[in-house]
Parts: structure tokens; sequence; C-alpha cells
């Protein structure tokens, strides 16, 4: 694959990125020419590699020897480029089979059902497979290339007790596309009832047969819940509680409390009405019952990786001191 | 004198495990992690000269061995911190008790004097 494709143009090293310091910044223009993705992308890898030589060479005597030992030690331009490509076209091949497949096995199922579409089962399997590869290279292309990690904010958090806390939520795009989606899925959800019983006023979903319109009321159920979710999602996060913010209410949790963190099932995470990947929280209630609340992390939500870290420190820690197990004693 | 192949392969598994060793006490960053292995290792950190960090943890990470998070940094960007994933903690207690079995075997075979 020729990766320059893969890189968005940007003449120079973002100005927030340069050091001042011409040996730094050059080693960062080199590796910069051997990363693709965009800006976005590119910038974790380049501030990962900045941070080290320059904390390296810091409170060194002599500056220029510690910068040269700093590069070396760190890794070459070309290697680094070389493990950051493999890792985007890892992530780019990961969502495009966890989500192609799956989009097209409903389109083809939408077709068996009546959607209009090419007739003989040669004819669905070529638009299976075209289907397969438009959804999950334009999702995978979308989060390996183009999506970057949102900064972590420094935004304190008071509400549970104020403290070294932070907090989690979806970034104002997102949000902005979650109301789109509202738009977009709600209005077609409203014209498939009407279908239902011949009252489409476009008169689209009319000529639908009830098994297809069915189908597709079930899907939009989770095009319609995802984003609401998404809209209702915040967490604050202190360094001894939780209080997350859902669609089904609020939730606080205290830091022992939590006893397990674990990614659901692929088929319950697409079954689910939320999108991204997803953890399940297990957490202890006051009767010592092992309860359950699971929650979206996609990478476009900004202190999301702290949250998982912190929830992933927190089941550690209490398991490491016999709090919370994730089975009670007397379970057997 | 040139490095034998086999000797390369004892020093990326000593390096994968004095890695994971150094994030037992708790997530840290690329060049935290570099001062606690250097503090650790003493007079023997020359053994460092033979890795470079990014590739070293990246491939852990890809491997499962270790995750990753950010944080707010000091200069005002995020900095990435790295933690020992479940997995992670498994595999550097496997590597502690091959070592040690190593270890002692050494002792008693070719360290020991024959009779």
């Amino acid at each position: 694959m020729n990766d320059s494709v893969l890189k968005s143009a940007s003449p120079s090293l973002p100005a927030d990125i340069r050091t001042g310091d011409p040996a730094i910044d050059r080693y960062l223009s080199q590796i910069d020419a051997h990363l693709i993705g965009t800006r976005g992308i590119r910038r974790a890898t380049l501030l990962e590699a900045r941070d080290f030589i320059v904390d390296a060479s810091t409170d060194a005597a002599d500056r220029d020897a510690a910068i040269l030992a700093a590069t070396r030690e760190f890794g070459s331009p070309a290697d680094i480029g070389s493990i950051q490509r493999r890792e985007r076209h890892g992530m780019l091949l990961k969502i495009a089979l966890a989500t192609g497949p799956a989009f097209a096995l409903l389109m083809l199922l939408a077709q068996v059902l009546g959607l209009p579409g090419p007739g003989g089962w040669g004819a669905r399997a070529l638009v299976f497979v075209l289907n397969m590869l438009f959804f999950g290279l334009a999702m995978g292309v979308s989060f390996a290339y183009a999506i970057g990690t949102p900064a972590p904010s420094k935004t304190p958090s008071t509400a549970i007790g104020g403290g070294d806390g932070f907090t989690v939520a979806y970034r104002t795009s997102s949000r902005t596309l979650c109301w789109i989606l509202i738009a977009v899925f709600g209005t077609m959800q409203l014209l498939l009832l009407l279908g239902l019983f011949g009252a489409d006023p476009t008169g689209i979903f009319n000529a639908w047969m009830w098994p297809l319109i069915t189908l597709m009321l079930f899907v939009n159920i989770k095009n319609l819940g995802a984003p609401l979710h998404a809209l209702r999602f915040s967490a604050e996060v202190t360094p001894g509680a939780l209080r997350i913010h859902r669609l089904t209410g609020p939730l606080l949790l205290q830091r022992q409390q939590i006893a397990t963190i674990t990614r659901p099932s692929y088929p319950r995470q697409v079954f689910s009405t939320q999108y991204g990947q997803q953890r399940r929280i297990g957490w202890r209630d006051e009767d010592g019952s092992l309860r359950h609340a699971t929650v979206s992390l996609p990478p476009d939500i900004i202190n999301g990786d702290r949250l998982l870290a912190w929830l992933e420190a927190a089941a550690d820690d209490n398991a490491a001191q016999g709090l919370n197990p994730a089975r009670p004693p007397h379970a057997g | 004198m040139a490095k034998q192949p086999a000797d390369e392969q004892i020093l990326k598994g000593l390096l994968d495990a004095l890695v994971l060793d150094a994030l037992r006490a708790g997530p840290n960053y690329g060049f935290g992690i570099r001062e606690q292995l250097h503090r650790r290792l003493g007079p023997d950190a020359d053994i460092l000269k033979e890795a470079t960090l990014y590739p070293l943890l990246h491939r852990l990470e890809r491997n499962g061995l270790l995750a990753s998070h950010h944080e707010p940094g000091e200069r005002g960007s995020p900095r990435k911190y790295y933690r020992l994933t479940p997995e992670g903690r498994e595999f550097l207690q496997r590597r502690i008790r091959e070592w040690a079995r190593v270890s002692a075997l050494l002792q008693r075979t070719l360290l020991t004097p024959a009779p």
C-alpha cells in the first residue's frame, strides 16, 4: 500500500510540538515524515517522542550529547514510523472486520425480506462483498487514519468531592453528529412506523412488506438509542469515586465497590443500544451482590482511556486487597 | 566481538521482563520507565543500550502485555502512560519463575566447582 495517500497534507511540524531546539525538531520532523494519518493521529507519536527527548536532556550537563543519546535510545525515525504504520493498518483491519460483515449481513437480510436490490444469489453475494468492503473500510479508515484521540482535559471534578479528578464526556463534534443522527434516524423511524400502516407520506416505506419494516424498525432502535446514550453520557471521576450519568439514570460508585472490568461479547455489543467498544463494570452493592453496568468508551470520548485505566486499577487493587472478589467466597 | 543471536534472545526476554517489572508499582510514561530501569539496573544499565524504548513498549502493547492511556502533561500536552494488563502481570510472574529456575540451575551446575 502506498502510505503517502494516508497522510494529510501538513508542510511542517506543528508549532505546538516544536521545542525550539534544532536537533530535537529535526528528529521529530524525520519521524513525522515516516508517519501516516491526519495531524491528530501523528501528533500522539510525536508528543511521545518529544517528551522523552526533552525529559532526557533537560538537566544534562552536555545537552547535545544527551539529545543524541536520547534519540538513539528512543528509536530510529524509520523504525518508529514503521511501527506506527503497522499499528494503524492493524486497527483498520480490526475495525473493518468488526463492522463490515455485520453491515453486509444486515443488508443481505433486508434484501431477502424485500429491500429492492439485485435478484439471484450470485448478484446478492457480490453486493454482500461490496457492502462489507465499503462499510468496513469507511469505518476502518475513519478511525485508523482520521479520528485522533482527544486530548485529556484538566477539568477538575467537583460534583463528588473535588480533588484530583477529571470529567469524561463526548467532544462537541461528536455531540453535534449525535444530534444529526437523531434527526435522520428519528425521521426514518417515524416514517417506518407510518409505513407499517400504509401511511408514509413519502410513499417509500408503504411498498415494503411488514417483515422488512419490522427489521428496519428493530435496527433503528440501535441507531437512535446509541446517539441518545452518547448525549446523556458523562462521568465524573475522583480518586475515590465515580459518578456516571446515563440515559437510564445516574450511578455513583465508590472505588472500593469496583470488582471486575470485562469486555462484553461481540454479539452483546452488536445488540446493545450503544456504539463503540464497551466495558462491563462489575460492582458490589451494599448487600454484597455483584451488579453490572455497561459503558461505551469509543476513541472520540474525552478522558475515556483515563476512565478505563481508573476502573482497571480499582478492580486490580480491590482484588489484591481481597475486596469485592468477582465471586463471593460462599459462591464456590 | 559480534553479538550472537542467542545472546540477543536472552537480552530481549530479560528486557521485556524488566520493563514489565518497572510498571508493577503503577502506570508510568516513557522517560519515567527508563529512569526506573536505570535505577534498578545500576552499573548494569548498559544493557539498555541494546534496546530502543519505543519499539519495545509498542511491541509489549501490541502483544496485550501493556495498555496505555493519556494524562495531562506538565507541558500542557497529553502524556502517554503505560500500565500492566492482567496478561502482562501473568507473563511477568511466569518469566520470574523461569529465570529463578535457570538461576538455581546455574548455581547448582556451572557456577559450582565440580567435586
